[in-house]
């Protein structure tokens, strides 16, 4: 309460520079029976142009009687208010303080802004000014600025008043001029207003709209903290969009918050970001058993994922089942399909942005679940109050109990993974602060109980953020990756074997983001990275082994890259976003150098000569990536957008499984693997209905690609001293268009989205020695050309809710043999065209019934329970189909991973 | 007790995907041509076995008769392997030279030449030995063999397994039929020698059978520090009947080059392997045979050029106590009644023994019989010896 006042004070100070108590104004005519404070000040404003300032708490019990006819203002404002305790104060600014209990005084002392701001209690823990008001007035800038331009910058950051968390995709509008922006995702953001009063909109997703008061007078900044609702199981759908689905310049962007994910059943109940993700338009995943995407056309490598800037080259845990991301400590997952920023780079198809929580800098928090399969812990809170905050999360699989009652020899299984996670953020002063990121994930298999299989992730990465200045930041980020997998055998003690691959990676990012105008916001930076590769080593295991030791050499390689970007406001409709990425790959000796002769194919007769190069460049690759995207507003629901895309990828997964399988080998381009190249176009037309609670979009794209991998037939992919004697460069084109409608708000919300696309490689190259398909176009093994999602979730009451998943999708491309033939004693099946059938068509639905404990807000537990059922129909969905010889007989079978409905329980609790 | 059934759901789960598919695919009437076998190049018999390929629908043996199969000589020496006219086709020694190239030539009656390029005679070193070892679960059949040259690295073995199979019972009653007119007849077991009550059918008793694996058996020591290998062939799991009482396996070993190598495990890969989630998809095959008149017909086979070894190991039922003995044979008791043989003995059973009765009456009132493949072995194997059987 007391508060309050000192804001109406506060507020009259600021904006009172001279004494003005009555003016006249148009008459007024009112009949007002019983109105409350709300209904009296609307009917005014409705009337003469003024606002009026009162605290509503405060004023809640007024009720006003009256009947004036051609009344002035301030009579009409003696009347209505006599007696009532409340007194009215008018500024010379047509803005009108209702107060109670005593009239505001502007008596201000002749000098009062020649010194510095007045210390206002509205100081965040940084000692910056934090808005928290609604209806107070905040001043930027100093008054005293002798030089006076037309316009200002504003910036700040804006902040979840609870947790402290950045608020990613906020839209800050300023309503009168009708200009705005939108924060990035460390929550800045930055606009020029011109001198003067502004009210500026704040629209955020879970948050309610929300309005701040400025006075500029100068460049300064401004952080703005914002309430969530504070109705805690509210839940609302998250898809931080709303008006940047049609104002963003980006295109083909997704953003989804881990609530949503939440949401979606998944096998096992165990929350899945790459699984929800695949129900986005225009991404597609070969089956169930994988958490390989494969965006609008691209293979699985082609996705460049990153975890708080660190790259993650196996996202999945237990063969794909689940996702190697603990969904605790995710804060939100963004997706880039089309518009792909000119930071990112070096894959193909997409960029998988995956961004951790922060930690909560007031208290500690945590939570808990339990599931079926898996647990998970996690904790958050200040190391130093306000200062400093860690987050940690666990998880961990007691799958064994699982696989011990399987049959024989099946029952000698074991299955384990973990995962842990522990960030700390610290932040020195307001232009400085650290983040750093650790992650550690690993999994175990053994099959019978003579073969152990295990892969794990390592990341490790620390950013600085400094802002030296209102306009200009900069992050640097500096990080290690490591990736590993290794296979044991020991069937036979002589030809027992261990095998390995690894795969490191250093990196350096450096980003700056420039203000440099209202017109053109500027991003440009420079990233260098360094990959040491262990193709494989192949060793004795065990002391009767006489396996020879093998190891295919090391690959070494630097990639660099420069790059810039600007996001021009041509007009209030257009915007333009053009980006240039200039990336210098760099294979780095020493290694076996093989030469083939220009015009054979590559194969081990044809080798020419094998040169070994010392340390060195061996061969530099290197070309500009275009990166432009336009938007342009037709009316205020609606935009189209346009956008040109180039990639290039220096890394490539190769793999001859159906699946992404852990144990697919990454290569470096060479001498002679050629690296990646893809070209988008696309092109998109957005529409928000019913004050943009619905989305929609159509996109349309067309892509080719040059020089991706295929394997050749009967490849060799593991433990080949030349790997590009198995492989052939081929060429893709891939096309489609993405219908999405989106339902943000309400009790019933979600989205359904429909894709046709279709992905298709030739291979072309006269040396390639071997034409898949005699040359001819072919669909890739992901190739799924229709493709339907439903994600539905309906909110009985707060503490009820539930979800519904539909999926439908054309089956994928197979081998499926052509003939049979009589060979070796038995039926065999002869296989002639690579993928030139398709497995049955996919259907799924899912279904997950959300439970909450009790409501309260202030208690020390919350619990929930979520129970549900995958696969509720109980459908075989083929993932492979196969055919085998038995007893001289040749039988077709299909494999289905999930073959029935599969039932789920998970409870959690929150602390 | 919730867990219980939430357990059993998912081991359901995860068990019950397995199921039958049916193929979409139509395939051409006219198959393509399969060529398989392997030139010898030093003594004994070469075979090259042509085939057609059949429509998945309709999975049959099409052997491919009237064809021209020539092993030709770089020095315009030249073979024409005999056609036994089944899909066969053989040739005695040829006695070809270890530093010359020959190539395979086919050509079919319907006009179409295939072929192999000039291949290089590879050279298989001498099988060091065929082991077996027990362990709990049956015997194992090991080749072992090594080259100091390092040379070989690649191997491909088949075998062939004979073994003495026996019928379940002896015979020592047969089934006399007596008829009266074109429409009557009597039956009536009787022993078979009336004065000797101990005399059996021995040509319907003692049997050998012959089994051929339907398995491609590859080896490879490319990964190993040494030329040396020690390869599972043949596992026998206990109570197999092929142990039932002597048993021996011929095993042959050619020294084959490493794109044959990886022909043939490319045809295991597609046709033997199960299709778990990570294994390779399906590839296809290309042999080192072409079609010399149409290019672009697929031919399926890779013919490879190489002396033969082999080698024949004995096992005896002695040599492995405790082997078990496994039969689904069983024998039921019927009486010596005309109508009841005539029904229910004479067209699947064969009558073994008397039932021994209490007070010896003379003749047979009431006798045993089994299930005709019980009693008479020649209809699973042969009773001639073979002439490598020891005596």
């Amino acid at each position: 309460m007391k508060h309050k006042y000192l804001i109406i004070l506060l507020l009259a100070f600021f904006t009172a520079s001279s004494i003005a108590q009555q003016k006249e104004y148009t008459k007024l005519n009112l009949n007002l029976q019983n109105a409350s404070v709300e209904e009296f000040a609307r009917a005014i404003e409705y009337q003469v142009k003024v606002h009026f300032y009162y605290d509503f708490k405060e004023l809640d019990s007024l009720r006003i009687n009256l009947i004036v006819s051609n009344e002035l203002l301030e009579n009409t404002l003696k009347k209505a208010l006599a007696n009532s305790g409340v007194f009215y104060t008018i500024d010379d600014e047509k803005n009108i303080f209702l107060s109670k209990g005593k009239a505001l005084q502007f008596v201000l002392p002749a000098d009062f802004f020649k010194g510095n701001l007045v210390l206002s209690p509205d100081y965040d823990a940084d000692g910056e000014q934090a808005a928290i008001w609604e209806n107070k007035l905040y001043e930027v800038g100093k008054n005293s600025n002798p030089v006076k331009k037309s316009k200002y910058t504003l910036s700040g950051i804006i902040k979840d008043a609870q947790t402290a968390e950045p608020v990613i995709g906020a839209a800050l509008t300023e309503d009168l001029l009708k200009t705005g922006t939108i924060t990035d995702k460390d929550g800045n953001y930055s606009m020029e207003l011109p001198p003067g009063r502004h009210t500026l909109l704040i629209r955020s997703v879970g948050i309610p709209d929300t309005y701040r008061q400025v006075y500029i007078h100068g460049d300064g900044k401004l952080n703005i903290e914002i309430k969530e609702n504070l109705v805690a199981l509210d839940d609302i759908i998250v898809i931080a969009q709303r008006e940047s689905n049609i104002k963003n310049t980006a295109m083909g962007m997704q953003k989804v918050d881990i609530k949503t994910i939440k949401q979606v059943p998944v096998v096992f109940g165990e929350a899945d970001i790459l699984k929800v993700i695949t129900t986005l338009p225009g991404v597609k995943t070969v089956g169930e058993a994988s958490t390989g995407l494969n965006v609008r056309g691209g293979s699985a490598d082609q996705n460049l994922i990153l975890y708080n800037e660190s790259p993650v080259y196996n996202p999945s845990h237990f063969f794909g089942m689940f996702s190697a991301f603990n969904p605790e400590i995710v804060k939100d997952v963004e997706l880039f399909k089309s518009s792909i920023p000119a930071r990112y780079g070096g894959r193909l198809s997409s960029v998988l942005n995956i961004n951790a929580t922060e930690g909560n800098p007031e208290k500690i928090t945590g939570s808990a679940g339990i599931g079926l399969l898996t647990s998970r812990f996690n904790i958050e809170g200040p190391l130093r109050k306000n200062k400093t905050t860690f987050v940690f999360g666990a998880r961990t699989t007691y799958a064994n109990w699982l696989l011990k009652k399987l049959p024989s020899p099946y029952d000698k299984s074991s299955a384990s993974f973990y995962d842990v996670n522990l960030n700390i953020n610290h932040e020195f002063n307001p232009k400085n602060s650290l983040h750093l990121t650790t992650y550690l994930s690993q999994d175990k298999f053994s099959l019978g109980s003579d073969t152990l299989f295990g892969y794990g992730n390592r990341n490790a990465s620390l950013k600085w953020k400094h802002s030296f200045s209102d306009k200009l930041n900069s992050e640097l980020t500096t990080g290690y990756t490591f990736y590993n997998y290794h296979i044991a055998s020991q069937i036979q003690p002589q030809n027992a074997y261990q095998l390995g691959f690894d795969i490191a990676q250093k990196f350096a990012k450096a980003h700056f983001s420039y203000y440099l105008s209202e017109r053109h916001k500027l991003e440009f930076g420079l990233n260098s990275q360094q990959y040491k590769l262990n193709p494989g080593s192949y060793l004795p295991y065990g002391d009767q082994s006489i396996v020879k030791e093998d190891r295919v050499a090391t690959e070494q390689a630097l990639e660099n890259a420069l790059y810039a970007s600007d996001n021009i406001e041509i007009s209030e409709k257009l915007s333009l976003d053009a980006g240039v990425r200039f990336a210098l790959f760099s294979y780095l000796g020493p290694h076996l150098v093989n030469q083939y002769p220009a015009d054979l194919p590559r194969s081990e007769n044809n080798l020419l000569q094998s040169v070994e190069v010392s340390k060195g460049i061996i061969k530099n690759y290197g070309a500009p990536e275009f990166r432009f995207s336009a938007r342009y507003i037709l009316n205020k629901n609606t935009s189209i957008k346009a956008g040109f895309n180039s990639q290039r990828q220096y890394i490539h997964a190769i793999s001859n499984t159906a699946s992404v399988a852990p144990t697919d080998i990454w290569k470096l381009s060479d001498s002679n693997i050629k690296p990646q190249q893809g070209n988008q176009i696309s092109l998109g037309v957005y529409s928000n209905l019913r004050s943009n609670s619905i989305e929609t979009s159509v996109e349309v794209y067309y892509k080719n690609i040059q020089n991706y991998l295929d394997y050749k037939s009967g490849a060799q992919l593991i433990m080949n001293h030349h790997l590009e004697t198995d492989v052939i460069a081929t060429q893709g084109k891939a096309y489609g268009a993405e219908f999405l409608i989106k339902k943000v708000k309400g009790k019933l919300n979600g989205w359904l989205s429909y894709t046709y696309s279709r992905i298709l490689l030739r291979t072309k190259d006269p040396i390639a020695g071997e034409l898949i398909n005699g040359g001819n176009y072919y669909p890739a093994n992901y190739d799924k050309p229709h493709d339907l999602t439903l994600v539905g979730n309906y909110h009985f009451t707060h503490r009820i809710s539930t979800s519904l998943n539909v999926t439908y999708s054309t089956g994928r491309p197979i081998t499926l043999p052509s003939a049979i033939y009589n060979y070796a004693g038995s039926l065999r099946t002869l296989y002639l065209e690579r993928n030139g059938y398709r497995i049955p068509d996919y259907f799924r639905s899912d279904f997950s019934l959300g439970i909450e404990g009790n409501h309260k807000v202030y208690q020390k537990f919350h619990n929930s329970w979520s129970f549900g059922v995958y696969n509720l129909t109980a459908r075989k969905n083929p993932y492979s189909v196969y055919f085998i010889s038995e007893k001289g007989r040749t039988n077709g079978y299909q494999l289905s991973i999930f073959g029935s409905a599969i039932p789920f329980i998970n409870f959690n609790i929150r602390f | 007790m919730k867990n219980k059934s939430y357990l059993l759901i998912l081991i359901i789960a995860i068990l019950a995907c397995k199921e039958e598919f049916t193929t979409p695919v139509v395939s051409p009437p006219t198959g393509y041509l399969v060529v398989e076998g392997t030139v010898n190049s030093g003594n004994g018999l070469t075979e090259i076995t042509l085939s057609r390929t059949s429509a998945l629908d309709n999975p049959e043996k099409l052997p491919e008769v009237g064809a021209s199969v020539l092993v030709e000589g770089e020095d315009n020496t030249s073979y024409l392997l005999a056609d036994s006219l089944n899909g066969h086709y053989f040739i005695e020694s040829m006695g070809l030279l270890s530093d010359r190239k020959y190539r395979l030539y086919i050509k079919t009656k319907d006009g179409k030449e295939y072929g192999t390029d000039f291949l290089e005679v590879k050279n298989t070193p001498k099988i060091d030995s065929i082991n077996w070892e027990r362990n709990s679960d049956g015997v194992q059949i090991y080749a072992n063999t090594h080259d100091n040259t390092d040379n070989t690295r690649y191997y491909h073995w088949d075998y062939t397994e004979t073994y003495v199979h026996n019928a379940e019972f002896k015979s020592y009653l047969k089934i006399n039929v007596n008829t009266i007119n074109a429409n009557r007849s009597t039956y009536q077991v009787v022993f078979r020698d009336l004065t000797n009550n101990l005399y059996f059918d021995s040509s319907m008793y003692f049997c050998w059978q012959s089994y051929v694996p339907t398995e491609i058996l590859i080896g490879t020591t490319a990964r190993l520090s040494k030329d040396e290998i020690h390869f599972p062939l043949a596992f026998l799991p206990n109570a197999s009947p092929k142990l039932n009482e002597q048993y021996s396996i011929l095993v042959k070993q050619y020294s084959i080059s490493k794109e044959a190598y990886d022909y043939l495990e490319l045809i295991k890969k597609n046709t033997e392997l199960t299709g778990s989630i990570f294994d390779p998809q399906p590839a296809v095959l290309k042999g080192n045979l072409y079609c010399i008149t149409d290019a672009p017909e697929p031919v399926i086979g890779y013919i490879s050029i190489s002396n033969v070894q082999q080698k024949r190991i004995f096992i005896s039922n002695k040599q492995v106590p405790e082997w078990g003995h496994y039969t689904n044979c069983v024998e039921k008791v019927f009486s010596n009644n005309s109508n009841i043989i005539r029904d229910q003995v004479v067209v699947s059973y064969l009558p073994t023994d008397v039932v021994p009765l209490q007070v010896p009456f003379p003749g047979v009132s009431t006798y045993y019989a089994a299930p005709r493949d019980c009693v008479d072995c020649r209809l699973t194997g042969t009773n001639t010896k073979p002439d490598f059987w020891p005596n």
